[in-house]
């Protein structure tokens, strides 16, 4: 499942006044590079997404928003039929305001600020029938209407939200945090970025030797030369856990074995952007070895490495969102990253009052024409502000 | 179609050839096309009876920047079909010594660059061709006649060597200045000049005296 369109709005209120900030129409693809000077809404456009996924997938509470209304359209393909999934969702504090989902056009739920509502169910007298429901103002339909027989639409949806991945590219998330993994832990249902230590022993343990393969060699595509990853009590710092009961496990770290250093590096003595990278293609490489369609949001990537790192990095994740079910939305300000990625990937922000104008190929063919034509690099499509002419 | 790039140092070289263009198309009966502004680019597209020509110039922001940006860029060019490159940054802050030092490492730079490339480096500063044509100033403000400039300045702006001042935009605004306009490294301050020169003038005059200027004017003469 991939998105297609998203449309975004919020209001913020400010005393007697009231904040406008929308983005109107991107149309994404499979590998997707925001770019845009700095303050023209890239990052809010990746947390927007996020925090839509995280809604929806029940992660985060509704009452954490203001005035918000998204609108997105989803790819899926079953069995070689594509299904378009049209969702909008309009919530005001902690009230939902409005939810409505069409598949293929058609409405399968329908809900009000009351809370009531209708929603196709699948089975009931074994046909399709609507329903007439009403769920507390404050809860997801999405999620508190999940019924495998009744409405399977809903699964797929939240499937997706729920293998959304937001990864800070520009933060070393969980690069100082040792992990103790106790006996007979339960294993939570939705992999953190943060826990890239957790997810690596998860893939190690259902994928064996294919998994730690995958990531040396991915790491080996942008520059790192490995012997080996693994994890290890701490090398770098000295380590000890105060606990008042009992006896925990000892703390372990992801360290990484290069050829040219005589001893393993641990994550807290490795670079930020070795770690960053590090991280980045455990999560992506444990969600390809186990099928898992997902839309994984970075920020500012490629921060930390350096150009050839950054540009190989990105390059690997172009192929990875072509061969897999790995839809990627990334941004940046580097202009190697920028360099690397083609045209025809980039969503373009240009500042304008309430929110960013968008161009890419879908809206500004001609003008993404014309620049291909000038011979320059991508870098200058931002630089020269190819997209407006100057008086 | 004949396509050729312009990577110049700065605003005054970018508003410079942008006019240079219009001057060297009109005289070779070449109509403008479509002539499209970015910011720091200028794509001019130019259509002759048998030819038709993409005029590209890029303002690299930065003396220190037009080498590596035709690395960065040559490429690109190259695939894109250009077959013709001028870089043009002053010499200055580098001095009167250091030409030939330059000319030799921007050589060396520029080695892999598989486009025909011409360097030219305005001595000291692009200002000096402004100063020499002197011509413009009696069209901004009628006072600026020769003999006004020999009375406050000391030197005819007929037959003066302007290449031997270090800063010959600093000499441009002593000038501007005694009629109280001065002069600035701004968009209006260098189109007020640029507009009122005159290349006929220019081009017939200060090839010779002018080396730098010669080797622009040569390079486009051949080009279009």
């Amino acid at each position: 499942m991939i998105i297609n369109k998203y449309k975004f709005k919020q209001q913020v209120p400010y005393k007697d006044k009231k904040s406008t900030w929308k983005i109107e129409d991107i149309t994404f693809n499979d590998f997707n590079l925001i770019v845009g000077r700095n303050s023209t809404g890239k990052s809010k456009i990746i947390n927007s997404i996020e925090s839509l996924s995280k809604i929806i997938s029940n992660r985060k509470p509704v009452n954490f928003f203001d005035k918000c209304e998204w609108e997105l359209s989803l790819i899926r393909k079953e069995k070689n039929i594509e299904k378009t999934y049209n969702y909008l969702l309009k919530i005001d504090k902690n009230t939902i305001e409005k939810e409505i989902l069409t598949i293929n056009d058609k409405k399968v739920i329908e809900r009000s600020k009351s809370g009531k509502g209708t929603i196709l169910a699948e089975k009931i007298s074994k046909k399709e029938t609507e329903i007439e429901f009403q769920v507390p103002i404050n809860e997801m339909v999405i999620f508190v209407k999940r019924d495998k027989i009744q409405h399977p639409y809903l699964e797929a949806l939240f499937e997706w939200a729920n293998n959304v991945k937001y990864y800070p590219f520009n933060q070393s998330v969980g690069k100082y945090e040792a992990a103790v993994f106790i006996e007979g832990y339960k294993e939570p249902n939705n992999i953190d970025i943060e826990r890239s230590i957790y997810t690596f022993k998860k893939g190690i343990k259902e994928h064996g030797d294919n998994f730690k393969n995958a990531i040396k060699e991915d790491l080996a595509v942008i520059g790192y030369k490995a012997e080996y990853i693994d994890t290890s009590e701490p090398i770098s710092v000295r380590m000890q856990i105060m606990s008042p009961v009992g006896n925990f496990g000892k703390p372990i770290f992801l360290c990484i074995k290069e050829d040219d250093i005589d001893i393993p590096t641990d994550q807290h003595a490795m670079s930020d952007g070795m770690y960053r990278a590090l991280s980045l293609i455990i999560q992506i490489n444990y969600l390809i070895l186990n099928n898992k369609p997902c839309l994984v949001l970075i920020d500012d990537i490629g921060e930390g490495l350096d150009y050839g790192r950054s540009c190989s990095l990105v390059e690997l994740l172009i192929q990875k969102s072509r061969k897999h079910s790995i839809q990627c939305i990334t941004s940046s300000n580097d202009r190697f990253v920028m360099n690397a990625v083609p045209l025809e990937s980039w969503i373009y922000l240009k500042r304008a009052k309430n929110g960013p104008k968008i161009y890419s190929i879908h809206n500004s063919k001609e003008k993404f024409d014309d620049f291909k034509y000038t011979g320059l690099s991508n870098f200058d499509f931002l630089a020269t502000n190819f997209i407006e002419n100057e008086e | 179609m004949k396509k050729i790039a312009f990577f110049v140092e700065g605003k005054t070289e970018f508003i410079f050839i942008r006019h240079f263009i219009h001057y060297l198309f009109e005289k070779n009966s070449i109509l403008i096309d479509n002539e499209a502004r970015k910011e720091n680019l200028l794509i001019i597209q130019g259509k002759a009876v048998t030819k038709s020509y993409y005029v590209l110039i890029r303002n690299c922001q930065g003396e220190t920047q037009v080498v590596p940006k035709l690395l960065d860029e040559h490429k690109g060019l190259n695939n894109s079909g250009y077959d013709k490159v001028i870089l043009m940054r002053d010499v200055d802050p580098l001095t009167k010594n250091d030409i030939e030092n330059l000319t030799n490492g921007i050589n060396k730079s520029i080695r892999n660059v598989s486009i025909d490339t011409d360097i030219v480096l305005s001595t000291m500063e692009i200002e000096a061709w402004f100063l020499a044509e002197h011509k413009h100033m009696t069209k901004i403000n009628s006072k600026l006649t020769p003999s006004f400039i020999k009375e406050k300045r000391g030197y005819d702006p007929q037959n003066h060597n302007f290449e031997d001042l270090q800063k010959p935009s600093i000499e441009l605004k002593e000038i501007f200045m005694l009629v109280g306009t001065g002069y600035s490294k701004k968009k209006e301050s260098i189109n007020r000049i640029v507009k009122n020169i005159d290349f006929n003038y220019m081009t017939s005059h200060l090839m010779s005296k002018y080396k730098s200027f010669g080797t622009l004017v040569d390079s486009c003469n051949n080009y279009f």
